[in-house]
Parts: C-alpha cells; structure tokens; sequence
C-alpha cells in the first residue's frame, strides 16, 4: 500500500502475533487517569 | 405441489430453525431464502406466517446466547477465531468492532441485516460485558424485524416464488440437486473470495520478526495501534513505541506522520 510514504504494512497476526513470537510488550495503561484530588 | 406443500407443513418449521441456527451459528447457510419461500408458502395457508417468525427469532435467540457467553468468557479471542473461519474476513472484527463501539446495543436491531456483523455482534457485546438481559431485547427485537422482513417479501412476492415452486415440483428430484448446485455455488464463491483476500493480505503483511528485525536494526519504523477503544480497554499492551491512532483518524493525522520510515499498522 503506497500513500506517499516509504511503505505501509499491517502487522501479521496482530498484538497477539508479536506477544506470540515472544517479544516484549508495553503494559501501561492507554487511557490517561486523572490524579486525585489532594 | 401437493407433495411439496405436505413435506413443508410437516417439516417447514423444523427446517426454518435449523437453517437459521446454523446460519447464525456462522456457517455459510443463508436463512433469507428459506424465510421468504416460508413467507410465500403462508398466504397458500401451509405454513403459518406468526410460527415461522417465532421459530426463526428462537433459533436466532440460541445462537446468539452462546456467541454472547463464548465472548464473555473468552473475549476479543473469540472474534479472532470466528473471523478466521467466517467467509467474509473483509467485514470482520475492525468494522463491526466499530459499528457497534458507534452505536452501542441498538445496532443489535439492525445488526443482521449487515453482512458480517450478524455473527459477530453478540460474541462482541458479550466481550465488552454488555448486560444479557438488554443484549436479549435488543437481539431479539433484531431478529424479529429480520424474520419479519423476509416473511413478508415472501408474502408480497408469492405468485412469482409460486412459479419457481412450481417449476421445481416439476423437475422431481432433480430440484434438490439444482438447490444443492446453488447452495455449493455460493459457498464456492465465498470460500474463493476469502482466499484471494488473504493471499493478498499475506503479500502485503509483515511478520513480528521482521518488524523487530527492523527496530533492532535502527531503521525506526512508525508502530501505529489501531484498536479500537474497546479493544485497548481489553488488552492494554501495546508494542513499545506504538503510536495511538483510530482507523478514522488516518486520513486527518496522515500528515504528521513521517514520510522517509515505514509505517507499521496492528489491530488485536
């Protein structure tokens, strides 16, 4: 798929294929928490 | 016809909830046929319109249920697998994940008349824990305008589905192996399809190998994750150093991205 850049691809297989091939994943939180009120 | 119009009023029902059960099961067996030849047959009084309706919702309602707890219990896996034996892999989990992200529970009303989104939407609602008791009344309610609507095509076009009853009637036993010839066709054609699909998927793609291969190696390739929200709430993880970025999102945040490194999209 060429859109004017170098290339794009999808990962094959996914999140899933990339922890199945063993290799190490970011686990934090995506959603931002607001900090409590102090 | 006579001999056709016994065989439907004794077995009709029976075959109208297996049809749609295996159908809605995910197997390639299209329901719609069999309810609007349901339908035609009603207004010659061997079948009863209400009855069929009523079994078709039931055997909607079972199917349903189990891919709601099969999501609930084994979540977004659940979809992986049904979109890796589903013949329409091309409006599988990214499009229906959103649709009903969009959309929420009522979709489930409109949910089977779009094709791929039938199967998938009750595993997903069970995966993004939807209570079951709405999931019902939506899904039921969902099943019965879809019912509905193909009963009553077959009551409005009955004289014509009259005509192909009564050409097949005619030509005895050789009308099963024209509708057997039909129904191998379609799947044929699906199952075709489906394989020009993912071999052009598979020309496209990029293994994780390569992909670490290439960060190893410095060439710094751009990781966009394109889950959905659902999908992120589910599973958190992410690739070290992917970018957040809804499907929607490229067209308007293409130009903030770098044009000299490869750009590596992933879903689930």
């Amino acid at each position: 798929m060429e859109r004017g850049f170098t290339l794009v691809r999808p990962l094959a297989g996914g999140l899933d294929g990339w922890v199945a091939a063993g290799y190490a994943v970011d686990a934090e939180p995506l959603i931002a928490i607001r900090p409590a009120d102090t | 016809m006579q001999q056709l119009a016994y065989y439907v009023s004794k077995y009709g029902l029976s075959l109208i909830f297996v049809n749609v059960l295996l159908e809605q099961m995910g197997l390639p067996i299209p329901a719609i046929p069999v309810l609007v030849v349901a339908g035609a047959l009603a207004v010659e009084r061997d079948l009863s319109a209400p009855r069929v309706v009523l079994v078709a919702v039931l055997a909607s309602l079972i199917a349903d249920a189990l891919w709601y707890a099969l999501g609930k219990q084994h979540g977004f896996r659940v979809l992986k697998t049904l979109c890796r034996v589903s013949l329409s892999p091309d409006s599988c989990v990214r499009q229906t994940t959103s649709i009903f992200e969009k959309w929420g529970l009522p979709s489930l009303v409109v949910a089977k008349f779009v094709p791929g989104f039938s199967t998938v939407a009750p595993p997903l609602a069970g995966a993004i824990n939807a209570r079951f008791l709405p999931f019902l009344l939506y899904d039921g309610a969902g099943a019965l305008v879809w019912a509905g609507a193909g009963v009553a095509a077959g009551m409005a076009f009955h004289r014509a589905i009259d005509r192909g009853l009564e050409f097949l009637t005619g030509i005895g036993s050789w009308a099963l192996v024209v509708l057997g010839a039909a129904l191998a066709l379609f799947i044929l054609v699906k199952w075709w399809q489906r394989r020009r699909f993912y071999k052009l998927l598979r020309m496209a793609r990029i293994s994780p190998e390569e992909l670490h291969r290439l960060m190893d190696e410095g060439h710094d390739p751009v990781v966009l994750d394109v889950r959905t929200d659902g999908a992120r709430l589910a599973d958190p993880r992410r690739i070290p150093g992917a970018r957040l970025l809804a499907l929607s999102d490229i067209p308007e945040k293409l130009a903030g991205l770098p044009r000299d490194r490869e750009i590596i999209l992933y879903c689930t």
